[in-house]
């Protein structure tokens, strides 16, 4: 064997260690079985539990990605407006405090008592006969949370070049059925330098603003990096990217990508 | 002089397999600022700028996906016209939500019953 040819078994050998290249079936962790079967080609957000105005800054965030995930997503603000005058108030469940080891910020966690499930089945099925969708996305905001390292006292206006923010999601997928199809936790971190938000915050001659000012302001800005890490592909901050969501109908990969997901052993 | 066949063929395998089976998220629509619009005009629901500024978006969208002959973003034409519904342009709302119906049949029980209402509405 020359030298060129064990290159390129070495290079052969590489990507088909690299997983994507390998033909050998591969099960996934997460059993995305019930996703499959269900197959919804329209998804509705439902009015989106959580704090302050983290649900409105959240729903400015969630069509793009899911509409190219390949679903057909009901247009969010004129549904969000309909849906709420009609009486579909967001689904609250109960929470609990929580340190979030992935972002290190105390975040919370969804206590999930059993019964919940057959409440948000149940209000799926009403929210989904409402529009004519297949499954409807319930999205719990678990943190939405923005640290500003802000000095205080003698150099009460001197800013660190620091901010920490973190965001922490909830997922909940369920078809018209009332079945959950889809489940999924997702936090992100962010960690920025100083930048232009400073100069819109803080004017030395005003002395420290609002705390609500700063959340507004903090909350707008991780909203714009979460936009332009996912267009700039910098930082890839994508809700569904990867394995975590099947993609749907309207997405190129929607036959291969359901060619690999296999049935549990149990079923027929 | 030495043959590189072989290394360029493996090259070309290397960078042609993770590119395969991978489901990532793919642009495929035309989305101009939707995002930071809506988002301001979410955010800020007495500023009416940041609401002209959405709807301009919106219809920039609508323009361009005509033009290219691409369809537009899933929503998009049933967003314009809830703007026009809420200026009181129903019919012209009622445009754009037969519109959306026929882009997306996914749309259609919303977007009729939407219709029907609003007609009803109109008639009373």
């Amino acid at each position: 064997m020359n030298s060129r040819t064990r290159l390129l078994a070495l290079l052969i050998a590489v990507s088909t260690l690299s997983g994507c290249g390998s033909s050998a079936p591969t099960r996934p962790a997460y059993d995305f079985w019930p996703l499959v079967e269900s197959d919804p080609r329209s998804v509705v957000v439902a009015p989106v539990a959580g704090y302050r105005d983290a649900p409105q800054e959240f729903l400015s965030t969630i069509a793009q990605p899911l509409a190219e995930r390949g679903y057909y997503v009901m247009p969010v603000r004129m549904t969000d407006t309909i849906l709420r005058q009609a009486g579909f108030a967001p689904f609250k469940r109960k929470v609990e405090p929580w340190l979030d080891f992935n972002t290190k910020h105390n975040g919370r966690r969804i206590v999930e008592p059993e019964q919940y499930a057959e409440q948000i089945g149940q209000q799926a099925v009403e929210l989904a006969s409402f529009v004519g969708a297949d499954a409807v996305l319930f999205v719990h905001i678990l943190s939405w949370e923005h640290e500003l390292d802000l000095s205080e006292g003698l150099f009460s206006n001197v800013i660190s070049e620091r901010t920490n923010h973190a965001v922490g999601l909830d997922f909940q997928l369920v078809d018209k059925r009332g079945v959950t199809v889809w489940r999924a936790e997702r936090h992100f971190e962010y960690t920025r330098g100083g930048g232009s938000i400073f100069k819109e915050v803080w004017d030395v001659t005003q002395g420290r603003p609002s705390d609500d000012r700063l959340d507004a302001l903090i909350a707008r800005d991780i909203n714009r990096v979460m936009i332009e890490g996912r267009r700039s592909k910098l930082k890839v901050v994508s809700y569904f990217s990867g394995p975590s969501l099947v993609v749907g109908p309207y997405h190129p990969l929607y036959e291969s990508d359901r060619a690999r997901r296999t049935p549990p052993p149990s079923a027929p | 002089m030495r043959n590189r066949a072989p290394f360029a063929a493996a090259l070309v395998v290397l960078l042609w397999l993770p590119s395969t089976g991978v489901a990532d998220d793919q642009f495929k629509y035309y989305w101009s600022t939707y995002e930071y619009d809506l988002f301001y005009a979410n955010t800020s629901p007495d500023d009416p700028e940041k609401a002209e500024r959405l709807e301009a978006t919106l219809l920039k969208i609508i323009k361009q996906s005509d033009t290219s002959g691409r369809k537009p973003p899933p929503g998009i034409l049933a967003e314009y016209g809830f703007f026009l519904y809420e200026r009181g342009q129903t019919d012209e709302a009622i445009e754009y939500f037969e519109r959306e119906a026929g882009q997306w049949p996914e749309s259609r029980v919303f977007m009729e019953r939407v219709i029907v209402s609003l007609r009803t509405g109109e008639a009373e």
